[in-house]
């Protein structure tokens, strides 16, 4: 084996050891607090002590809400670039303004739903005004991943749903999006990984207040906030192991599955 | 008719969509708009009336360049091991690790490196520990993925024949690599960089918990700094007035900034 | 050069069984035969191209001058037999470096590196179309003209084997025509072994032919001697199926 090929896969090795050694500290420190009781309890003493159930119900509803925001808009957004839209400056202007979105900083986007939807709308730190600030960020991924999946599907579904006389809407819904379910569905789920790992734009919309909120109006803490607040605060080692190695697993499975979904359709 | 309203619904979202960036520029902007002038100081203290981003400049320009010190020749490197030494088998292995590297949480990579890295550094190269070194090595593993991936776009682009005309020279595999590859796939390998320090530029929590609190522009890669992102992230909650004005406009500012920087790649790419 | 029993495997498949064929030094010999029958394996294992693939395996003995091949280190072996390819392949650059590729790779550079790329250029007959023009890029040539540049570059190293593979399918008649005169010129200085599809052409360029199929190496000698008065069966068959062209 030349030089060239030993130095380069002992950078491998070392990059696969750092995801490796990732995990296993996660595990090794996270794991004895990653209990049942840890999930199903609620926090206590400000995170200190107890459980992060309603930590987790917040995730829940934040991804939720800005998935249900995001989705539908996205969605409809890459139907019309791909159905609708005549080639031209002026659909050149709407993809770049989306890419321009998929770029900015998620502290901006902190600060964006901070102005608009805390303050001059009203919402103050809630599940909404998260939710609302959380879809933005996702949008651009969503509308990526389903103008691909609709792209790839073959002119001739299309043609079939038109000779049978299917009007344009009847053929897209029925025929198209159906085709295309796998691969936006793909697009979703990693736009939740996304949104589970976000940190500064929930912190600056959604609060952090730990309590299990009952309304779209109250404040919530994700899973990934909680865990910058134990962290920085230091409030508890053990269980900011358990919350950080909750949190990697359930982006790992949710991706996991996205790429199964990938390689499936893929096949077939 | 349904045809009609769908067809006006379709247009609706994407016109929101793309609307969206314009907002958000707009009222960060708006919010921000009259601090911008104070941002040319050259201290940042509050409580004093002093909002010079001089020292946070200084503290992300730091921490960007160290971390494209270390991931663009880690990034190039493993986009060469997956094009050139990686048998095809492993290498459908390896990708996906890339990505799962990719799809962690900067808010995980931030606690990790708080109570390994920090501690690590404190000990074995002095200082606090809490310094641009750290947020340099944490932002590197975090834009490695993305490096990685668009070199790798950019090699296996290259024809076959590149590679087989210059083996039938008598190059050795390095000079194949240093020699025709690596300058052929130079546009490529630009934008990886390019595109590499738009993330850096944008990451906010990872780096906020490994660089300490220090609002003063760091020395040496030991000493601890601010970034921009992270300025905005600690004062925003408590800011008020003139303070949160001149947040604003730091926001603004790192957004014009990403933005071109972006824009810069996309140029590239073509 | 000299082969003795060389087998080639891709994968579980054996595509060359057992090639015993002697390449004599400054003369052309051809390798003619149906698509698939391993003349371009043969070829490639001459410089060990192979070791570039994943997945062949190369057995059997190959001497240059007497010295096995497998002992040298490979990139040695190709500076002593250069290779043409089917498709003109330069590398995105100049003209002149290129051409200067190869020796710069040993550090030559400067005056000895301009005088190596002249006279390369000027044995493949390029040299007064782009001595003007040195430094612009190489792919805004034509065809004919890109591989005769690939040829200069091959020149530069100064090999003692040029092994060309189908050199002239991707050019036009007037390219291809101009291809085979440096063939020709070029046979009294070093050993040359094309593969060719085109009976016409090993007729006006080859010395010697050696006819492969199925992986065999079913008969070798004289261009005269296998074009026009074929020993075995297959061999007639083949020519008669083949148009000369």
């Amino acid at each position: 084996m030349t030089l060239l090929k030993a130095i380069l896969t002992a950078l491998a090795l070392v990059v696969a050891g750092l995801l490796a050694g990732l995990l296993a500290v996660l595990i090794l420190r996270g794991a004895p607090d990653l209990t049942l009781e840890f999930l199903l309890g609620l926090p206590a003493r400000a995170g200190r002590e107890g459980g992060i159930r309603s930590v987790l119900a917040a995730t829940a509803w934040l991804s939720g809400g800005a998935m249900a925001i995001a989705l539908p808009l996205g969605l409809g957004t890459a139907l019309y670039l791909q159905e609708y839209a005549q080639p031209g400056r002026a659909v050149a202007a709407l993809r770049a303004l989306i890419e321009a979105l998929a770029g900015v900083p998620s502290i901006i986007f902190g600060l964006f739903g901070f102005a608009l939807f805390v303050v001059r709308l009203g919402w103050g730190w809630s599940l909404l005004s998260g939710s609302a600030t959380l879809a933005l960020m996702l949008l651009p991924m969503i509308i990526r991943t389903s103008e691909e999946a609709l792209a790839a599907v073959p002119a001739a579904q299309r043609e079939a749903a038109a000779a049978l006389g299917a009007t344009r809407w009847q053929a897209i819904v029925r025929v198209l999006v159906r085709s295309a379910a796998p691969g936006i569905l793909t697009g979703a789920i990693l736009a939740l990984g996304r949104a589970l790992g976000e940190t500064a734009a929930l912190l600056l919309t959604a609060g952090s207040d730990l309590a299990m909120p009952t309304s779209p109006l109250d404040p919530g803490r994700t899973m990934a906030v909680h865990l910058y607040i134990l962290a920085t605060e230091g409030l508890s080692d053990g269980r900011a192991y358990a919350t950080a190695l909750a949190l990697v697993l359930v982006v790992l499975l949710v991706n996991l599955s996205a790429n199964l979904l990938l390689k499936r359709r893929a096949g077939s | 008719m349904r045809d009609l309203f769908a067809r006006r619904a379709l247009f609706l979202s994407a016109l929101l969509s793309s609307v969206g960036v314009l907002l958000i520029a707009w009222f960060v902007l708006v919010e921000g708009w009259p601090a911008l002038p104070a941002l040319l100081g050259r201290v940042w203290s509050p409580e004093d009336g002093r909002f010079g981003i001089l020292p946070m400049l200084a503290g992300s320009a730091a921490v960007t360049l160290g971390a494209l010190l270390v991931a663009v020749p880690a990034g190039l490197g493993m986009a060469l091991y997956l094009t050139e030494v990686a048998p095809p088998w492993l290498a459908r292995l390896v990708r996906p690790l890339l990505q799962a590297l990719a799809g962690v949480p900067s808010v995980v990579y931030g606690f990790v490196g708080m109570s390994l890295l920090v501690p690590a550094i404190r000990s074995g190269l002095g200082g606090p520990g809490f310094s641009v070194l750290a947020g340099a090595l944490v932002l590197a593993v975090m834009i490695l993925p993305t490096v990685a991936a668009v070199a790798e776009d950019a090699l296996r682009a290259l024809p076959l024949a590149y590679r087989e005309g210059a083996a039938a020279l008598g190059a050795t595999p390095w000079q194949v690599v240093r020699r025709v590859l690596l300058p052929a796939a130079r546009g490529g390998l630009v934008t990886a960089v390019v595109l590499g320090m738009g993330r850096a530029l944008g990451e906010t929590m990872a780096v906020l918990m490994v660089t300490g609190n220090v609002a003063v522009p760091p020395r040496s890669p030991l000493d601890p700094a601010r970034t921009l992102t992270g300025n905005i992230a600690m004062e925003i909650g408590y800011a008020t007035g003139p303070h949160r004005e001149a947040l604003f406009a730091t926001g603004a500012l790192l957004l014009a900034l990403v933005l071109l920087v972006n824009h810069l790649a996309r140029r590239l790419a073509r | 050069m000299k082969t003795k029993g060389l087998r080639v495997w891709y994968g579980q498949t054996e595509a060359l069984h057992g090639i015993d064929l002697g390449i004599p030094d400054r003369s052309v010999t051809a390798l003619i035969g149906p698509s698939g029958c391993g003349k371009s394996t043969f070829l490639r294992a001459l410089n060990r191209m192979h070791d570039l693939a994943p997945g062949v395996r190369v057995q059997g003995r190959i001497l240059l001058d007497g010295e096995p091949i497998e002992r040298m280190s490979p990139e040695v072996l190709r500076c002593r037999v250069g290779m043409l390819f089917q498709r003109p392949n330069p590398f995105p650059m100049s003209i002149y470096a290129n051409v200067g590729f190869g020796p710069s790779l040993f550090g030559v550079r400067g005056d000895e590196l301009d005088r190596i790329v002249e006279g390369a250029l000027k044995r493949a007959a390029l040299w007064d179309e782009v001595r003007r023009r040195l430094h612009t890029s190489a792919t805004a040539l034509s065809g004919g003209q890109q591989q005769r540049l690939c040829l200069a570059r091959a020149l530069a190293m100064e090999p003692e084997v040029l092994l060309m593979d189908e050199p002239c399918s991707a050019l036009d008649p007037a390219a291809t025509e101009a291809i085979e005169a440096l063939v020709r010129a070029l046979r009294g200085q070093i050993a040359i072994v094309i593969v060719t599809h085109s009976m016409g052409q090993a007729r006006r360029v080859a010395d010697q032919i050696a006819f492969f199929q199925d992986g065999h190496l079913v008969e070798s000698g004289s261009a005269a001697a296998v074009l026009d008065q074929p020993a075995e069966p297959a061999t007639r068959q083949f020519l008669r199926r083949v148009s000369p062209a």
